[in-house]
């Protein structure tokens, strides 16, 4: 009876003191702020500009000149290329001079290839747009032309036997955690992949695309890609520094382009926002094809 | 009694495991951001905190004192997250708030960690 009553004590204390990571969940509500966009009619851009739009890859691009205000009503020129990318005027030269900088990225360790991977999300079972994002971020991995094939599997477990037996049966298992946006994973060791993935509830807030952005940039993690701003986090971030080697090796991919040098659309970036397409970019396929 | 005990160490094993490990901050580097800013008492200040930490955390560490609204929102027009404050009625003065950032490599380990700190002055209305 009182080892009954011991363990009761325990079960509280664990809830209690696994639940107070707070913060961002506190206060989610939705603020509408407009951003004023203005084609500039008749812009003439400079050689120097047009030059070092071509020297990020641009060369044969269209694009616009678009005058842009943002909500502290400071206006700047941007460079509006193939649609959808936006390059600030006054940002053109040291984006030019990072060229090179900004490329895919690797831990020392990979995981040894040919092999499968078994996947197997644990308990998400209340989550129903976490196991659609968890099944479309394996299918990311698994329309890939490497040799790393991903198994799925979803278990409901309740006991401790269970939980064991999933993690035993599995590479990588995914659980659901935390209350801040995101997730968290790790790197490979001994030609393994880590072994867990976690991913916030609060993160479907932001969508299906988002969670299936943050599942794969996870799983990413687990077969040894590091982020590809990790030397200057700001990149995608809007604040942050150089990761640095982290004791895990930040080795360049051979194959990912050298021009190129801001993938804006990298699966990997640090950061995320609600428009992710939950998609790899080329140049993320073309990481992961020549890694494995 | 051996059954319960072998239980209980598989326990405290999964509670070592499941247990979200931000608690076991390192934090390496800490940026500091200050920003001052004024602003009439019915204006509404959204200052941008950019994109969202994949693998990491936004909170407000030092709530404002005078306020009708200081939180953290998912800005619309930018995807990402942005602070917005609105003094409280009849407010003038100065208040101030402490927002963190914490980032990792992709572990659960956050090794940078950014500290923005918001001093506003609140003037009257023309």
């Amino acid at each position: 009876m009182n080892q009954s009553i011991l363990l009761i004590i325990i079960v509280m204390f664990t809830v209690i003191s696994c639940s107070q990571d707070s913060q961002f969940g506190e206060a989610q509500n939705t603020i509408i702020i407009e951003e004023d966009y203005r084609i500039i009619p008749n812009y003439q851009m400079s050689i120097g500009d047009i030059v070092n739009l071509q020297k990020l890859g641009f060369s044969g691009s269209s694009g616009i000149a678009v005058e842009k205000t943002n909500y502290f009503d400071e206006r700047y020129v941007i460079y509006l290329m193939e649609g959808d990318i936006e390059i600030r005027k006054d940002s053109l030269k040291s984006m030019v001079s990072n060229i090179g900088a900004a490329k895919q990225y690797r831990t020392n360790n990979l995981v040894a290839s040919p092999r499968t991977i078994r996947v197997i999300g644990m308990n998400m079972n209340n989550h129903p747009t976490l196991i659609q994002a968890l099944i479309l971020a394996i299918e990311n991995y698994n329309n890939l032309n490497i040799n790393l094939n991903f198994t799925l599997e979803f278990r409901r477990v309740k006991t401790i036997n269970e939980a064991v037996n999933a993690d035993i049966d599995s590479d990588i298992l995914v659980k659901v955690g935390g209350t801040a946006a995101g997730g968290s994973a790790g790197f490979p060791t001994n030609g393994n992949p880590y072994s867990s993935v976690r991913i916030s509830y609060t993160t479907v807030n932001f969508g299906l695309d988002v969670c299936e952005h943050v599942l794969t940039h996870e799983i990413g993690h687990c077969i040894g890609l590091r982020h590809t701003d990790f030397f200057n986090r700001s990149v995608s971030c809007g604040l942050g520094g150089n990761e640095g080697d982290a004791n895990v090796g930040a080795i360049h991919i051979p194959g990912t382009p050298e021009m190129m040098n801001i993938d804006m659309n990298s699966i990997m970036l640090s950061c995320f926002n609600a428009f992710q397409s939950g998609e790899f970019s080329n140049f993320d396929t073309i990481a992961l094809e020549t890694l494995y | 009694m051996k059954y319960l005990s072998i239980g209980f160490s598989f326990f405290c094993l999964l509670l070592f495991t499941n247990c979200d490990k931000n608690e076991g901050d390192t934090i390496e580097k800490v940026n500091i951001i200050e920003e001052n800013i004024a602003i009439r008492s019915s204006e509404i200040f959204t200052y941008g905190l950019g994109n969202i930490p994949t693998e990491g955390n936004i909170f407000i560490q030092k709530q404002a004192s005078h306020f009708n609204q200081s939180e953290i929102g998912i800005d619309n027009a930018q995807g990402g997250l942005s602070y917005i404050y609105k003094t409280a009625d009849g407010f003038v003065g100065n208040d101030y708030v402490e927002i963190i950032r914490k980032s990792s490599i992709g572990n659960n380990t956050f090794s940078e960690k950014d500290l923005i700190k918001i001093s506003i002055t609140i003037i009257e209305n023309d």
